[in-house]
């Protein structure tokens, strides 16, 4: 932010303090104010950057009302129906801060239905200068206050070249503020100051500010009757050097302050938030096109390492195929056969002659002959098949003869598994 | 309140060129999404392959190539066989070929070996030669009959005496009769 000039425009007077010094000049009565104010400001040397402006003029409405706290939205919608101007957004409007006073809260009111503050911004912005804000005058004036008489009552008087006003706060912290000018401004000055002081039981603080090119005649005030001197008296450049103290964003500025939130800003966000989601959105498109391909390539490397373990095991599978044909068919039938014989030849008793013994791959068959012992339920074929049931390698088939079978010849069968 | 002032050129400029980055990132993910074949239906197909092929493994296959091995090691040739029945078939013993065994995949064939004229005297002769048979590699005995003549004194007196057995040859069939 570049450093501000404060400029004072009264009617027609205006006033800059810069490079420590004041500038003064008189705008032309019948021209372009507007103009003639940026013609004012490109005049000064150097030329300000920034100003900041002290306002008042004839076409300026002003007025005490009660007024809640609040915001500029709040006091706006509270007032409206007492200024219905402050509706229309083509009017400026300004008010001091809100005080508590004998009469509750109130404020001293702007109104200027054809603002030209608008203008005076387009037009201090074509020449590169930038208003910073638009103060009433009283709204400096305050300011000016000592800060250990803040809260004290006050009377001001302020006059330049042209117009005076007469201000004051009561004790009970109310407001009142006459502006003047024409030919009878004087006496309705002195009658107003008269009139002021005579509401406070006790002095108040009376302050004097000369912003004309020449001082206020106090004397005149004096032969008049009054005897109350001034316990202040500043100059326009003390009034002016006060300026900085201000806020624009307070209700006592004629330009509402602007959204913090330019289209700028807004751009610049949904530039950067674009970006960044896209960059985003790029990167995990990036590594998920990586991490597909790797995963292709995965996916390939597994399908070359199956096929290379399938081709094996079907080669495996063809040789441990014909391996198994031929050792399926390389089959050699249990070596039994002798064992049977030998057991046989043990287990046959001699009452028992063996006629024919034929052993094959899995069966066997077995005739022969009971001399003695036919027919006894404890008989020599019962202990022959006893003992040939003993051997391991086959087994006795269920067709051999009853115990007790009277026939001497007999059959038996069985199996080798 | 007042609007606040239009947007620099530079910040629209810089608004729409992210835009038009963000969009075409956008189409671009759109219109050719990352391809990743979550369910490749030839590695499945592959996969199960495998999987019923496990059996098959290069130890089961060196198994089997072993027993194969094993089993050629005791497979017979003319030279063996001749050399076997000069060692281990006594003369009595009449040793008749029956021919090639119905195999595919060998070369098996079928010989009957008989001992007529033989009593129960000769049974530890039988029963040795028998033993020779059982022991024999890549042979099986497929059948054994043996009967006594009908009657008390007949039963010392073998009236059939015949063993008959597969030998399973390397190459092609074998003679057709050998003594």
């Amino acid at each position: 932010m570049p450093s501000l000039c404060p400029v004072l425009w009264w009617d027609n007077t205006v006033l800059a303090r810069i490079g420590g010094q004041t500038t003064a000049a008189k705008l032309p009565a019948d021209g372009n104010d507007v103009a003639g104010f940026c013609g004012f400001v490109r005049g000064l040397k150097p030329m300000p950057k920034a100003i900041r402006v002290f306002y008042h003029s004839t076409a300026l409405e002003h007025f005490v009302t009660p007024c809640p706290k609040g915001s500029r939205r709040t006091i706006q919608r509270a007032l409206c129906h007492r200024a219905p101007a402050l509706g229309d957004p083509s009017a400026a409007w300004a008010a001091h801060s809100i005080r508590a006073g004998g009469s509750g809260t109130t404020t001293l009111l702007y109104v200027e239905p054809k603002a030209r503050v608008a203008r005076l911004r387009a037009a201090l912005a074509e020449d590169g200068v930038f208003l910073d804000a638009v103060f009433p005058i009283l709204v400096l004036v305050e300011e000016t206050a000592p800060p250990e008489d803040r809260g004290k009552p006050r009377i001001v008087l302020l006059s330049s070249d042209e117009a005076a006003a007469v201000y004051w706060i009561t004790p009970a912290g109310d407001r009142h503020a006459v502006f003047f000018d024409g030919t009878t401004a004087r006496e309705r000055i002195v009658q107003e100051l008269i009139d002021g002081f005579s509401i406070f039981k006790t002095a108040p603080v009376f302050t004097v500010i000369n912003a004309g090119s020449s001082p206020f005649d106090l004397g005149q005030i004096a032969r008049e009757n009054f005897a109350q001197k001034p316990s202040h008296i500043l100059s326009a450049a003390e009034l002016l050097d006060a300026a900085d103290g201000l806020s624009t964003r307070e209700i006592y500025n004629f330009l509402p302050p602007a959204s913090l939130v330019t289209f700028d800003h807004l751009c610049h966000v949904a530039a950067l938030g674009l970006f960044f989601a896209g960059a985003l959105m790029a990167g995990t498109y990036l590594s998920a096109i990586r991490s597909a391909r790797a995963n292709l390539t995965e996916q390939k490397a597994e399908e070359r390492t199956l096929e290379g373990d399938i081709a094996r095991l079907s080669a495996n599978q063809a040789s441990i195929g014909s391996a198994q044909a031929v050792l399926t068919e390389a089959t050699v039938a249990p070596p039994v056969k002798l064992r049977f014989l030998e057991t046989l030849n043990r287990a046959r008793p001699v009452q028992i002659s063996i006629q024919s013994a034929t052993l094959g791959e899995s069966t066997w068959t077995l005739s022969g002959h009971i001399h003695e012992g036919t027919g006894l339920e404890k008989g020599p074929l019962q202990g022959f098949l006893a003992a040939l049931q003993n051997g391991e390698g086959w087994t006795v088939g269920a067709d051999r003869p009853a115990p007790t079978a009277k026939d001497p010849d007999f059959t038996l069968s069985g199996t080798i598994p | 309140m007042t609007l606040p002032p239009p947007p620099k050129p530079v910040s629209v400029a810089a608004t729409v060129l992210a835009a038009l980055f963000f969009s075409g990132v956008y189409v671009a993910r759109t219109a050719f999404p990352p391809f990743r074949m979550l369910n490749n239906p030839r590695l499945s197909e592959l996969r199960n392959e495998q999987a019923q092929l496990a059996p098959f493994s290069d130890a089961s296959a060196q198994a089997i190539a072993a027993k194969l091995g094993d089993l050629r090691g005791r497979l017979w040739t003319e030279a063996s066989f001749n050399r076997w029945v000069t060692d281990r078939a006594p003369k009595a013993w009449i040793v008749q070929a029956l021919g090639a065994a119905d195999l595919k995949h060998l070369h098996g064939r079928r010989y009957a070996f008989q001992r007529p004229n033989s009593t129960d005297k000769d049974w530890p002769e039988i029963a040795a030669f028998l033993g020779n048979l059982e022991k024999a590699p890549g042979v099986s005995v497929q059948s054994v009959a043996l009967a006594v003549q009908p009657g008390y004194a007949g039963s010392r007196q073998f009236s059939q005496c015949l063993l008959i057995a597969v030998f399973y040859f390397a190459g092609g069939d074998g003679p057709d009769a050998t003594n």
